[in-house]
C-alpha cells in the first residue's frame, strides 16, 4: 500500500474515532471490559510490524481515548476474562473465563463476489440462531450479534453458566450447529422427529431420492464406487431402492444393517454431506473451541473493508444489510486507481470500475483501499 | 434401611468433611506423618495406591477394619500424585477411585447417605432430561460417539437421557470432580518431606512409559509428525498448532526437553531461548499429543497413510507402526539367520570362489 493510501485511510479512521463521521464512535463495551486483553493492529507501512497485544483498560473512557488517539486498523478484545489482563505472558494472566463465540465466515462456506457471500452468510447466521434458540435452549437475549466488518457475523454468548467451560464442552456446541460427528447409528433410531435427527433424515431421504432418479448406469456407478459396495451389492439395493425409501419413514432401524445405506451416510461421502452441511450452521470451528481468542471489538472499523463491527439486535436482523449499514463513509468524491475491473454494491447503487482511475464515493474509495484493491491516485 | 452415616460409610467416600473430620479427630496431619511408624507405613500405602490406579485397575481393597488408614491413603494419595507433577498420574488416580467411588454409590442402600454423597458432589438425580448445559458438561469427556451432543435428542433446551446412561454420567461427574482437586497445592516442605514416596511413584511412571513405548523409534512416527519435523529441520516457521503437536508427541514417547529441543536446534533461525521456553511449558503442563481429529481441524494432519484410516490419535498409529516394524525386524533378522546357517552349510552357493 501506498504511502498516500494509508494515510488517507488513517485520516477517515481518525475522523471516525473523533466523532468526525455521523453515528460513529466507540459507544460499545464487552461485558467486564476491565478483565479483558486487548490488540491492535496499526495502519503502516512496515507489513511486518505485529499486533500490539496484552494491553488492558481500567474504564471504557481511557479505551475511547486510546482508539481516538492511536486511530488503529484492527481493534480485537479477548472472549477470555483474566485477573490480569495486561500481563505479558498469558501464564501470567490469570484465566477466569470466556464467552462462548461462534464466528460464521465466508471464507469457510462459500467464494463468491462481495455481496452474494453476505448474503449466504446471513443464511448460515439464522440456522445458528434457531439451533441455539430452538433446540440447545439459549434466550435470545443471551446472544450477542455482531457483523464482522469482513465476511461474516460473530455470535457471542457472553453467560456465566458456560463461561468456565474448557475446550472440550465448546466443541459439543459448535460441533452441533455444524453438523460434524454425526453418527449413523445414533441417527437411524426413533423418534426421527426434531433437531438433528429430522435434519438428517431429511438429507437422507433426499439423497435416495437423488440416487433412484438417476439413470440405472450412473446410479450402479456412483453406488459401487463407495467404499465396500460391490456392484452385486449396488445392482440389489438399486432394485430395492422404494422399499428401503418406505423403510426409512417407517422404520429407520431396519436399516442400520444396511451396509450400502451405511456407505452413503458416511461422513466422508460427498452428495450425502453436502445435504448435511446444507442443513448446518457452518460456524469456525477453532474459533468456538479457543478459550483465549481474539475477537473484533463491535463499534471498531475493520481495517480489511473499512466497515463497521456492527451489533444487530436479533430483531433487526432481517433488515439489516451490512452494504448499508455497516458502511461509515459517506458520498464525498475520492479518486482512486483501481487493479482491475470490478462491480460493487454499496450505500444502495452499484459501481461499475474499470481498472485504472476512477472517481467513486469515499465510502467505496475506503473499502476498496482498505482490502487493497485500489490506491489513493491524488486529486479529486 | 438404615438412615444414618457410620464410620465405614466413609472409607468409601473419603471426600465427604466427615471423613476429613475423623482424621481431625484422631489428630491425624499430614505433615510429619514421615517422622512415625505408622506414619511411613500409611504413606507406603498411599504410594502403593497410586501404583495400582498407574496399572489400570479399579478396585483399590478395603481394609478390613482400619477405617483411618483407609481414608488417610486416599488423601495422601493424592497428595503423593500431586508431589509428583504427573498428570498421567493424577488421571489414572482420579479414574480408579471414580471408580471405587461409583461402585459403591451405585450398590448404596443407605439413602440418607447417598443423598449426602448426591449433595457433596452437585448431583441431582434426573427424570429423564438433563438441561443441554448440565448434559455437557457431564458427557463431554465420555468417549463414544452416541455421547456427542449432535447424536443426541436434543429439544428445547434439554437432552433426553436413559437411566442405564444417567450412571454413566454420575461415574464421569464422579471423576470430574475428583480430579477439579488436583493437583493440590503442595507446600515445598511437604514436598521435600515426601519426596521418597513421590519419587517412588515417578520411577513406577517412566518403568510404565517404557514398557508401553520402549525405545524411540522414528521410523514409526506418523506423516503428521514426520512432515513436522522435516519442516522444523528446514526451517520453516511451523504454526502454533504444529508445534504443540510435535512437542508433545515426542514427549509423550519419551523425550526429555533437550531431545525435543535438539529437534528445533536443526532449523536454520533457531532461537534456544524461545524454543527453552515453549518446550518446557508444554512439557511441564504434561500436554497430550491432540488426537487425529483435532490435528485434521488445525491443518496439522497430512500426508495420511494406510494406517492412518485405522487409527484416531498419532500414539495409537506409533504404537502399531512400532509393532508392526518390529515383527518385520524379527522376521528380517530370522531370515538372514537362516540364509547366514544356509551359508556355512553350503558356502560355494553363496558365495563362489574364484
Amino acid at each position: 500500500m501506498k504511502p498516500a493510501t494509508l494515510e488517507f485511510l488513517r485520516q477517515r479512521f481518525f475522523a471516525y474515532y473523533n466523532g468526525a463521521i455521523p453515528g460513529a464512535g466507540a459507544g460499545y463495551s464487552p461485558e467486564s471490559l476491565t478483565e479483558r486483553e486487548w490488540g491492535f493492529l496499526f495502519f503502516t507501512e512496515n507489513q511486518r510490524s505485529g499486533m500490539r497485544r496484552h494491553i488492558s483498560f481500567t474504564s471504557q473512557d481511557e479505551l475511547t481515548s486510546y482508539l481516538k488517539s492511536m486511530v488503529p486498523a484492527h481493534v480485537y478484545y479477548s472472549t477470555a476474562y483474566y485477573t490480569h489482563p495486561g500481563a505479558a505472558q498469558m501464564a501470567d494472566k490469570e484465566w477466569r473465563g470466556a464467552d462462548v463465540i461462534f464466528d460464521l465466515d465466508a471464507d469457510h462456506i462459500v467464494r463468491a463476489p462481495y455481496d452474494i457471500m453476505l448474503a449466504r452468510v446471513k443464511e448460515e447466521l439464522f440456522k445458528l440462531i434457531d439451533m441455539l434458540t430452538g433446540e440447545l435452549g439459549f434466550a435470545k437475549r443471551d446472544l450477542r450479534i455482531n457483523f464482522s466488518g469482513g465476511r461474516g457475523y460473530h455470535v457471542h454468548l457472553p453467560l456465566l453458566s458456560i463461561r468456565g467451560w474448557d475446550t472440550a464442552e465448546r466443541r459439543e456446541l459448535v460441533n452441533y450447529v455444524s453438523g460434524t460427528g454425526l453418527s449413523f447409528d445414533s441417527m437411524m433410531t426413533p423418534p426421527q422427529k426434531s433437531g438433528w435427527k429430522l435434519r438428517y433424515h431429511d438429507a437422507l431421504e433426499d439423497e435416495l431420492t437423488r440416487i433412484a432418479g438417476l439413470p440405472r448406469e450412473d446410479a450402479l456407478s456412483y453406488l459401487s464406487g463407495l467404499s465396500g459396495i460391490s456392484e452385486t451389492f449396488a445392482a440389489g439395493f438399486l432394485k430395492n431402492i422404494g422399499q428401503t425409501q418406505n423403510l426409512l419413514r417407517s422404520n429407520p432401524e431396519k436399516l442400520l444393517a444396511n451396509k450400502v445405506v451405511r456407505a452413503i451416510a458416511n461422513a466422508e461421502n460427498e452428495p450425502f454431506q453436502a445435504g448435511i452441511l446444507s442443513r448446518a450452521a457452518q460456524a469456525d470451528e477453532p474459533v468456538t473451541t479457543d478459550v483465549k481468542r481474539l475477537i473484533r471489538h463491535p463499534g471498531s472499523l475493520h481495517g480489511g473493508s473499512g466497515m463497521r463491527v456492527v451489533p444487530i439486535p436479533v430483531d433487526q436482523l432481517d433488515a439489516f444489510d451490512p452494504l448499508i449499514d455497516a458502511v461509515v463513509f459517506g458520498e464525498r468524491n475520492v479518486s482512486v486507481d483501481c487493479a482491475f475491473n470490478l462491480s460493487m454494491p454499496i450505500l444502495g447503487n452499484t459501481y461499475t470500475l474499470t481498472a485504472g482511475r476512477n472517481i467513486v464515493p469515499e465510502a467505496l474509495g475506503v473499502f476498496l483501499c482498505c482490502r487493497g484493491i485500489a490506491e489513493l491516485s491524488g486529486g479529486t | 434401611m438404615r438412615t444414618s452415616v457410620e464410620k465405614r460409610d466413609l472409607a468409601h467416600y473419603p471426600f465427604l468433611p466427615e471423613a476429613q473430620g475423623l482424621l481431625a479427630s484422631r489428630g491425624i496431619k499430614v505433615a510429619g506423618l514421615s517422622g512415625s511408624k505408622i506414619g511411613c507405613s500409611y504413606l507406603d500405602r498411599a504410594a502403593e495406591r497410586v501404583i495400582t490406579a498407574l496399572d489400570g485397575k479399579t478396585v483399590y481393597p478395603e481394609s478390613e477394619d482400619d477405617v483411618v488408614s483407609d481414608i488417610i491413603t486416599y488423601v495422601l494419595a493424592r497428595v503423593l500424585a500431586s508431589a509428583a507433577k504427573d498428570k498421567r498420574t493424577m488421571d489414572r488416580l482420579c479414574k480408579m477411585e471414580a471408580a471405587r467411588v461409583y461402585a459403591y454409590f451405585h450398590a448404596e442402600e443407605n439413602e440418607l447417605l447417598k443423598k449426602r454423597v448426591c449433595e457433596e458432589l452437585g448431583l441431582e438425580l434426573g427424570d429423564g432430561s438433563l438441561p443441554v448445559i448440565r448434559y455437557v458438561e457431564l458427557a463431554s469427556r465420555v468417549r463414544d460417539a452416541k455421547w456427542r451432543l449432535i447424536n443426541r435428542d436434543v429439544e428445547s433446551g434439554f437432552v433426553s437421557v436413559s437411566s442405564d446412561e444417567m450412571d454413566v454420567l454420575i461415574a464421569e461427574r464422579i471423576r470430574a470432580i475428583l480430579s477439579s482437586g488436583l493437583p493440590l497445592d503442595i507446600p515445598e516442605s511437604i514436598a521435600k518431606e515426601f519426596l521418597p514416596w513421590s519419587d517412588k511413584i515417578l520411577s513406577a511412571v517412566q518403568e510404565r512409559t517404557l514398557v508401553e513405548f520402549g525405545a524411540i523409534d522414528e521410523s514409526a512416527y506418523p506423516p503428521c509428525i514426520q512432515a513436522l519435523i522435516a519442516a522444523a529441520a528446514a526451517g520453516v516457521n511451523l504454526t502454533h498448532s504444529g508445534r504443540f503437536s510435535m512437542t508433545a508427541f515426542l514427549h509423550n514417547v519419551g523425550m526429555n526437553a533437550e531431545q525435543v529441543a535438539g529437534i528445533f536446534a536443526r532449523s536454520p533461525d533457531y532461537n534456544p531461548d524461545m524454543t527453552n521456553y515453549q518446550v518446557d511449558h508444554i512439557l511441564t503442563n504434561e500436554y497430550t499429543t491432540p488426537s487425529c481429529a483435532t490435528m485434521l481441524t488445525h491443518g496439522v494432519c497430512v500426508n495420511k497413510d494406510r494406517l492412518c484410516e485405522s487409527v484416531s490419535h498419532p500414539l495409537n498409529y506409533y504404537r502399531s507402526k512400532k509393532k508392526m516394524l518390529e515383527k518385520m525386524r524379527i522376521k528380517e533378522e530370522a531370515l538372514a539367520k537362516k540364509a547366514e546357517t544356509a551359508e556355512k552349510e553350503n558356502p560355494e552357493v553363496t558365495s563362489p570362489g574364484p
